[in-house]
Formats: C-alpha cells, sequence, structure tokens
C-alpha cells in the first residue's frame, strides 16, 4: 500500500470515529445546538425588539452566535481522544500526523454545520429575515457557511493540535486562536450582509477582497498543516 | 518475518532525554531484534515511560538517533517511516464511548489490519471478554480494560510492541494471559519492550535493560 493510501485510510479512520463518538456523545451536540437556540432568542430581547427589524443587527447577530459554537467545538477537538488516552496511542502507530490533522477539520467543518442548519432556521424565525435573504440561503449564506466552517475549522484544528498536550491549552488556544480567526468572521460577516440590499457594513472594502479572504485563509493554513506535521502534537 | 529473523527492528544511540532541565538519562543505546522482549527496569521517576514514549515517536529525546528497522523516526523522520509499531500505555488507550468491538476495529484499521470477526470474537473469549463485545468500554474495569489491549496485541501482532507496565490491575489469571500473549506474539517475530517493575513479567523477557546504568 502506497503512502498516500495509507494517509488516506488513516485520515478516513479519524473522521469515522469522531463522527462516530459524536453519535454516541449526542449530549453534547444537543447542548451545543440548545446553547445557540438560547442566544439566538435571548438576543433579540438584549438588543430591543424594535432593533430587530432593522438589518443591521440580523446578521451580526447570526455570526456572533456562530462564534459562540464554534468556541464551544474547536477547543473540544481532541478532548475525545486525550480523555481516552487514543491520541498516544495514534501518535505511536507511525500514522502520518498530518491524516489526524485533516481527519480533525473535515469533522469540525461537518460538526459546526450539524449545529448551524438548524440554527439557520431558527434564525430567520427569530428575526424577520426578509424574502431576499432567504431567498440567498442557499446560493450565498449556507456557501459562506461552508467556508467559514473551513476556515475557521482549519485554523483552529491546527491550533488544537499545537496545544493539545500544552499544559497551557486553555490560555493559548483562545490567545492564538481568535486574532487569526477573526479574518474569517469579519470576511464572512460582511459578505453575508451583501445580501441584503439595505446593509453595507465594513464599506469601502471589495467583495472580491472578502473572498479572497475567505478561500485564502484554508489554504494558507491547510499548507501550514501539511508543512508543520512533523511538529504537531510535539511535546 | 520468522522466529530466526535476527534483523534489529528497533535502534537507538547516544539518545539523551531530559524532563524539562532535568537529565533523566544519556548516552543510551538499544538494539531490539525481531522476535526479541527486553524488559526496561528501574526506580521510579528515572524515564522509563518517557524513554517508550520516545521509541515509539511520541516524545522527541533532547539527543540521540533512534530507527526503526531501516528508517529513521528521530532525529528526523524519514519518508516512508511506517513501521507498524504501538505503545500501550500504563492506562488502556479507548474510545470509551465506543463498544469493545468498535475499539478493536480501530486498533486493527489504525495499523492496517483488517481480520474477521469470528477470529475477534474467538481472542475476545479467550481473554474473557467473549460476551462483552457490545458493551462500552467506559463500563470495563482496569482488568477488563487491560484485557481488551492483550487482544489488540493477540489479533494484530505488531512488529514492535511498546507496553507500559502491562499487569497493572490484572489479577493472576490476567497475569498468565497477558504473559501467554506476549510469548505468542514474540514467537511470531514481534519485538516486545515492556517498562515495568513485575518480577514475573522481567523473568519472562530475555533481557533486561536497567536504566540506573544510564542515570546521570
Amino acid at each position: 500500500m502506497s503512502v498516500a493510501q495509507i494517509w488516506q485510510k488513516n485520515c478516513r479512520l479519524v473522521f469515522e470515529y469522531s463522527v462516530r463518538t459524536l453519535l454516541l456523545r449526542k449530549a453534547s451536540w444537543a447542548g451545543t445546538l440548545a446553547f445557540a437556540a438560547c442566544l439566538a432568542i435571548l438576543f433579540p430581547f438584549a438588543f430591543g425588539t424594535e432593533l430587530i427589524q432593522k438589518a443591521e443587527i440580523r446578521h451580526g447577530a447570526f455570526w456572533a452566535i456562530n462564534e459562540f459554537v464554534v468556541a464551544l467545538s474547536v477547543a473540544r477537538l481532541f478532548s475525545v481522544e486525550s480523555e481516552g488516552g487514543m491520541l498516544e496511542y495514534f501518535l505511536s502507530t507511525q500514522a502520518h500526523r498530518s491524516a489526524l490533522l485533516f481527519g480533525k477539520i473535515f469533522y469540525i467543518v461537518l460538526y459546526l454545520l450539524s449545529v448551524q442548519v438548524p440554527l439557520l432556521l431558527m434564525w430567520v424565525v427569530f428575526y424577520n429575515v426578509p424574502g431576499s435573504v432567504v431567498a440567498s440561503l442557499g446560493t450565498r449564506i449556507v456557501p459562506l457557511l461552508l467556508l467559514f466552517n473551513l476556515g475557521t475549522g482549519t485554523i483552529g484544528a491546527l491550533l488544537a493540535c499545537v496545544t493539545a498536550r500544552s499544559t497551557a491549552r486553555d490560555i493559548l488556544m483562545p490567545l492564538l486562536f481568535y486574532p487569526l480567526q477573526m479574518s474569517v468572521l469579519l470576511a464572512a460577516v460582511s459578505l453575508a450582509t451583501l445580501s441584503d440590499p439595505n446593509v453595507v457594513m465594513l464599506a469601502g472594502t471589495s467583495e472580491q477582497s472578502w473572498w479572497t479572504v475567505m478561500l485564502g485563509v484554508p489554504v494558507v493554513f491547510l499548507a501550514l498543516g501539511v508543512l508543520l506535521s512533523d511538529v504537531l502534537f510535539q511535546e | 518475518m520468522g522466529q530466526g529473523d535476527h534483523t534489529a527492528a528497533l535502534k537507538c544511540d547516544s539518545v539523551e532525554l531530559r524532563a524539562g532541565y532535568r537529565m533523566l538519562i544519556r548516552n543510551f543505546t538499544l538494539a531490539l531484534n525481531c522476535g526479541e522482549s527486553i524488559a526496561v527496569v528501574g526506580p521510579n521517576g528515572l524515564g522509563k515511560t518517557t524513554l517508550l514514549r520516545t521509541l515509539c515517536g511520541i516524545s522527541r529525546p533532547y539527543r540521540g538517533n533512534v530507527y526503526l528497522g531501516s528508517h529513521m523516526l528521530w532525529p528526523e523522520k524519514s519518508e516512508g517511516c511506517t513501521a507498524d509499531v504501538c505503545f500501550l500505555a500504563s492506562q488502556p488507550a479507548l474510545f470509551l464511548d465506543h463498544s469493545v468491538d468498535s475499539n478493536i476495529e480501530f486498533y486493527l484499521r489504525s495499523i492496517g489490519r483488517s481480520v474477521q470477526q469470528h477470529e475477534i470474537g474467538k481472542v475476545l473469549k479467550l481473554v474473557g471478554l467473549g460476551d462483552r463485545s457490545s458493551q462500552t468500554a467506559r463500563t470495563l474495569s482496569t482488568g477488563q480494560k487491560r484485557r481488551l489491549t492483550l487482544a489488540f496485541i493477540n489479533l494484530a501482532k505488531p512488529k514492535i510492541i511498546f507496553l507500559d507496565e502491562p499487569t497493572n490491575g490484572l489479577d493472576s489469571e490476567g497475569i498468565s494471559l497477558c504473559l501467554e500473549t506476549l510469548e505468542t506474539t514474540r514467537k511470531s517475530g514481534s519485538g516486545v519492550i515492556v517498562a515495568t517493575h513485575d518480577q514475573i513479567l522481567i523473568d519472562w523477557c530475555q533481557r533486561q535493560v536497567n536504566l540506573k546504568e544510564w542515570a546521570r
């Protein structure tokens, strides 16, 4: 079997077992969704029901909730493997470490999307989302969510690998993650608002620039993941 | 890979290990042949576990070279270094929410083995887990978790096995089972390195390496 085939098998194995663990531990997924739902319900009260009619906060609220979901998910990306000692076992099998990284990236993209799809429906209902935005869900918001998840998941998984076995993980993760991920968040919010004809956010920056950020971040961090794979999980 | 094959499965030379700034061992040299068993002994805190973790590629040594077969593992891992090696820590590594069967499947797939279901059932029965294949790993006792890892060794027979205190939590029957499993695996050509304080296990090993000799 070639090195590429072994890599592919290991990547698939990590992804498959992460998904299977998620299905077995439904409570953590349901908990994240319940938390996101609470935020979606509470935000209108915090901003005032009149303000919620305004498009300015509609998009910001949606992506802010997404950011909370990301915070809950990314920090715990390797918790299952670390808890049972499987991370060390897997590292000892000489499996390529980037296979572990990529398996986890695919998993986190899927995980975030599984929370975001029901959240999107709640958002449409609770935030009086206009028809033009609803019509663009499939053509703009969902692709944006996928790219947001890919960018966020790539940065998150890479940093989670680096900090997985560090004693300062709880401090290091947010310190490193948020400054890097902020560009993806800003790009996602800006591009999402373009589907709303009445809103102009972060004006002065072209749509193309934000798309470059959305597409460029995953590419850069995936490449970094491959280049740094030998030092991932290094103690 | 037969019993008479004496190609070095693992070699290391001039290895220096540190815990933070504290030196544990230095100039450590070892060669493990296929079908050989070595006991790594020494007082607590001397670096037995750290040594095993280094030799299997988890931790980086401060200095020195480690080779798996003809491939370099440390300081720079060479391309194609994919020897089937596994490290079984003092706490059995498991997906706690998964069943016994699912854990065995992961173990086997992670080193590219595929074994028939009836073979798995037979080995689980042998290690006393025959009726627990669908039980969640979290609900197994420490000894049963250890038996599960023994089932994996029995099924997979990796080229090199690193075991850290493998008899911890096992009853006398479990210890006999552990020795039987390791003996079968060794005879099939696997190299076995065990870090242990258990005299029965030390006596079973063909060679002993006392880390005191390399301590600073």
